[in-house]
């Protein structure tokens, strides 16, 4: 059933006034009602302060005498908030030391990886590929035997030309 | 010439709250002290018990200044710390299982040995009676239902407006004004036959709750 006006515009006024008590339960009802379906209407009442009236205030500030905290109280509670501050920042720091620390081992693990990747793309083309051909100038720099391996330093193409490294293994027939 | 810089009271609150979410100790102190009275009554309304609301207080701005990068400028910093101390004061309300149609036993018999000390010293009439009535006050709060209850803190922290408190609950102003009615309704009908009482101290009192004049302007 849809409210009577009259009655929620009472409700309304007793609201907007912060005379909550002068308002009855039904009209509570269904000025609760049409608040929450009314963004406009409630965001109208927002600014509304409900009324402490002043006996109630006096019946509270009697209630809160007793308990209402000293200097030294709060500066207790403060010296815990901080505390935890200051320990909030050395875990968050121990935290990260963690995580580097439990890292390290992929991190260098990674780091290998990416040598080896980088090694494989930037090494010349199989020597298959290679073009055969005779050199102009070959002279052996050097020739090592060990253990039946044989290992020269030859210098190829003169001046201009480059030195390479062979090693013929134990048994080979060249 | 060299201006003066600003003192930290001088420091509007977001800005404040921005070097407080960086770490800057003095500002977290000056919002501490800016708003641990309003959160200590909330605290102490709902839970009614003295340590366990310094205890809320001092959890409130720890789980504040650690999310305070979590905080929505649109909001006030007020609102957004009331809302985490009314939700930690409700986690000792149910952490202490309390069943809160029944007064707490310990606090009450505290606070009649109080009363009872201050009937021993020689005071007006009418200082025991308000007293009186604010042991029994305190008793009918601890009976409201937690919904009515937290609404009913934070209303009688007398500076706080619907939307503010519909801001801090999560719930809409149609629902804060109904839980605030029944609220009411039940403190007076819990305190219905000192009505002549609260009359009389009606005469004397004065004409607001808690003021924290402290305050500073975004």
């Amino acid at each position: 059933m849809t409210p009577a006006p009259h009655n929620l515009a009472n409700a309304f006024k007793a609201l907007a006034a912060g005379e909550l008590d002068a308002m009855t339960s039904e009209q509570v009802r269904q000025a609760e009602a049409v608040l929450n379906r009314d963004e406009r209407l409630a965001a109208a009442f927002a600014g509304e302060r409900p009324r402490v009236e002043p006996h109630l205030a006096a019946t509270l500030n009697e209630l809160d005498r007793g308990a209402q905290p000293t200097p030294a109280d709060w500066e207790r509670v403060w010296i815990s908030i901080d505390a935890a501050a200051t320990r909030r920042g050395r875990t968050d720091a121990g935290v990260a030391g963690r995580i580097l620390r439990a890292w390290r081992p992929l991190m260098a693990a990674a780091a290998c990886l990416l040598l080896v990747l980088g090694w494989r793309v930037t090494q010349p083309a199989a020597v298959d590929s290679w073009p055969l051909q005779l050199a102009a100038e070959v002279e052996i720099d050097n020739l090592e035997v060990f253990q039946g391996a044989t290992s020269f330093v030859v210098a190829v193409g003169g001046d201009n030309g480059g030195e390479i490294i062979w090693v013929l293994p134990a048994g080979s027939n060249l | 010439m060299n201006k003066a810089a600003p003192s930290i009271a001088d420091i509007p609150e977001l800005r404040l709250v921005d070097q407080a979410a960086g770490g800057d100790r003095d500002a977290q102190r000056r919002l501490f002290e800016l708003h641990r009275d309003a959160a200590f009554h909330v605290a102490l309304r709902i839970t009614g018990r003295r340590e366990d609301a310094l205890d809320v207080v001092q959890d409130g701005f720890i789980r504040a200044f650690e999310r305070l990068g979590e905080f929505q400028r649109g909001s006030s910093f007020k609102t957004w710390l009331l809302r985490i101390i009314s939700n930690r004061a409700l986690d000792i309300l149910r952490a202490r299982k309390v069943r809160l149609a029944i007064p707490l036993d310990g606090d009450d018999h505290e606070a009649r040995v109080q009363l009872e000390d201050r009937r021993g010293e020689v005071a007006p009439a009418a200082d025991l009676e308000r007293a009186e009535l604010a042991v029994r006050l305190r008793q009918a709060i601890e009976s409201l239902p937690a919904d009515q209850r937290t609404v009913f803190a934070l209303y009688a922290t007398g500076d706080l407006t619907y939307g503010q408190i519909a801001e801090v609950l999560g719930i809409p102003i149609g629902t804060v004004m109904s839980r605030l009615y029944h609220a009411r309704r039940r403190l007076h009908e819990q305190l219905s036959d000192l009505a002549p009482l609260a009359a009389d101290v009606n005469s004397s009192a004065p004409s607001a709750v808690h003021h924290n004049d402290d305050t500073v302007k975004d």
